[in-house]
């Protein structure tokens, strides 16, 4: 023993309080007091707080042992044992209701009360630690996030933790009654199913979420595992139910969910081929308009290699790409090139890309996705405005020669024109020159310079038709 | 005023002409010297230098037999520098008459069935 155990004597008759004191330190206990009334007794044992109370049964005074261990017990857990003439054995029985560690019936010999000692010691330092676990357990539950409950085998609960009332608004009492309270009516058969289950077969269970109602009828999404409890022998005791709310988490996942059904009605009805790769260009995803582009079933892309849908020159350019890629890191922006795709009939198809490598939070990379569009009517076009093009610059060549064409025909026209004109002015100005010089002589009649008038103006019209065709009045017209 | 002016023409009529229109005109005298072709124009265009009576203005044919228009101003360029040359022909800007310009011409007098009207354009020039 570590330390000398303290013990309190209380016995009356002072004769065998002295041959007791003698005893209990020959065994080697220390006393630490001796009383001989019930009230000294709760006094010494309050001042000297002992290990333990050896007490008579019968004192003299107000009040007897089982009073005063009463008292002691209201106040302080320490173990006492009763000692007792045989003739007192009726009192015994009242004796009982204070739990008493052990009687002595007097007579007894040293060892016997050393038994007794030792024995109300062990049970009361075992007592103390059992109270500590429970105290110890007691607080981890109740500062738990999770709520609580301890139900007996029959389903009532036999412990509730404070947080279920805070939170769901039940009181402890109400939830006493069964086994989950707050189980939402739609829920319920499932829930009942469990728990028959449970109590029938004693099994637990696992992450069982259910919808769930407060007592104001809020609604909570909630979580329960539950275990069987049982005795040494292996008995069905009871179950320990812990439930989590996971409100916030459901909450989250059906706006992930509705987030990601979105995406696929836009994926599974786009007319672009959307795909998704992982690290090893093999097919993780791919929409229903790739099938239809390049003709394999969606089971026969997954898992596949966008190695098996292009040529090896390709895959080398592919390869290029992808390093060049992640050299970059996260980069919204992606990448968009045109390459050619196996259709499963064995035909090239030109193929668009738009493809960007997919990081995680930390920047690593994950995996590739990307957008396919089918630009062989594109390609077509090209090649047909291509063609178009050409003939439309033979043709504007055509018509080019064939001004020039007609330029130089105009050229030869003008030339002739003004030569022919050129040559004849001079005769119109010599005309015209004698014209006016006979109309200028006075020996002419007037009849006769009437008419020598008409072949001036004549004269004069032929001068102004000249003269504009010199300037190119007629070509221009014509033109 | 007296002017003098060499005609240079292969039509006899035009050389006839002229000289009666101008003739004609109150304001001034004119002595007019005239040219079958470019060659008898540069050999009288030089004569008159020679001699001290160079011409106030000349005008020039472009076609004519012998040398043409163009031809006969190169030569009285090179010889006077200083010679006053107008074309005499149908309004036209043909590449012959560029030519002539570019020897030297200084315009075009246009020949008209309205001589008085080309005298008027003669004396603008000569007054100018």
């Amino acid at each position: 023993m570590a330390k000398k155990a303290r013990i309190l004597i209380v016995e009356d008759e002072a004769i065998v309080a002295e041959d007791l004191e003698m005893a209990v330190t020959n065994i080697g206990y220390e006393v630490v007091g001796r009383a001989a009334s019930a009230k000294d007794a709760v006094k010494k044992a309050l001042e000297a707080k002992p290990d333990l109370v050896l007490m008579d049964i019968v004192l003299r005074g107000v009040g007897n042992g089982i009073d005063a261990s009463h008292e002691i017990k209201k106040k302080m857990g320490i173990p006492i044992i009763f000692l007792t003439a045989y003739s007192d054995i009726e009192l015994i029985d009242r004796a009982k209701s204070t739990e008493p560690y052990a009687y002595l019936v007097k007579p007894f010999q040293e060892r016997q009360l050393l038994a007794s000692i030792e024995m109300a010691l062990y049970k009361s330092r075992t007592e103390e630690a059992l109270r500590e676990s429970e105290e110890r357990f007691r607080t981890i539950v109740e500062t738990a996030p999770s709520l609580l409950m301890i139900s007996d085998a029959e389903g009532n609960n036999i412990y509730v933790s404070p947080n279920c009332e805070e939170f769901t608004g039940y009181t402890q009492e109400e939830l006493q009654g069964r086994v989950i309270w707050w189980v939402h009516e739609d829920d319920m058969p499932k829930a009942d199913e469990f728990f028959e289950r449970t109590f029938r077969e004693s099994v637990g269970c696992r992450d069982f979420e259910y919808k769930a109602v407060k007592k104001n009828g809020d609604l909570w999404y909630a979580s329960s595992s539950w275990d069987p409890l049982r005795d040494e022998e292996g008995n069905f005791k009871g179950i320990v139910f812990q439930t989590i709310d996971i409100t916030e988490h459901k909450r989250a996942e059906a706006a992930l969910r509705k987030s990601e059904e979105k995406y696929h009605f836009l994926a599974d009805n786009m007319v672009e081929g959307v795909w998704q790769l992982n690290l090893d260009f093999e097919f993780t995803y791919v929409n229903p308009s790739i099938t239809q582009m390049l003709g394999f079933t969606q089971e026969e892309w997954i898992g596949s290699s966008l190695f098996d849908h292009c040529s090896s020159e390709d895959r080398e350019f592919i390869l290029n790409l992808a390093k060049d890629e992640l050299k970059k890191g996260p980069d919204p922006s992606g990448e968009t090139f045109e390459m050619q795709l196996l259709h499963k009939n064995g035909e090239r198809i030109d193929v668009e890309i738009t493809t960007k490598i997919l990081f995680d939070d930390e920047g690593n990379p994950v995996g590739t996705q990307g957008a396919t569009r089918d630009i062989t009517e594109r390609k077509r076009a090209e090649e047909k405005l291509k063609r178009l093009t050409l003939s439309l610059q033979e043709h504007v060549k055509e018509l080019e020669e064939s001004k020039r064409q007609t330029a130089k025909a105009y050229s030869l026209r003008e030339y002739f024109l003004k030569e022919t004109s050129h040559r004849i002015i001079t005769p119109v100005a010599i005309i015209g020159g004698y014209t006016d010089l006979l109309l200028e002589s006075s020996n002419l009649d007037d009849n006769l310079k009437q008419k020598l008038r008409i072949v001036r103006e004549k004269d004069a019209e032929i001068q102004q038709l000249v003269n504009d065709s010199l300037a190119g009045k007629y070509l221009e017209e014509e033109e | 005023m007296e002017y003098s002016i060499l005609i240079v023409d292969d039509e006899e009529a035009i050389l006839k002409l002229l000289p009666l229109f101008l003739a004609m005109n109150k304001k001034h005298t004119f002595t007019v010297y005239t040219a079958i072709n470019g060659a008898v124009g540069v050999e009288t265009y030089t004569k008159q230098v020679s001699e001290g009576k160079k011409p106030d203005l000349v005008l020039m044919d472009l076609r004519m037999p012998v040398m043409d228009g163009v031809e006969a101003t190169i030569r009285i360029m090179v010889n006077d520098p200083e010679a006053n040359i107008y074309l005499f022909t149908a309004y036209a800007k043909t590449e012959v008459e560029r030519e002539a310009y570019d020897a030297g011409a200084k315009g075009t007098i246009n020949k008209s069935a309205d001589w008085t009207k080309t005298v008027e354009e003669i004396v603008n020039v000569l007054e100018s």
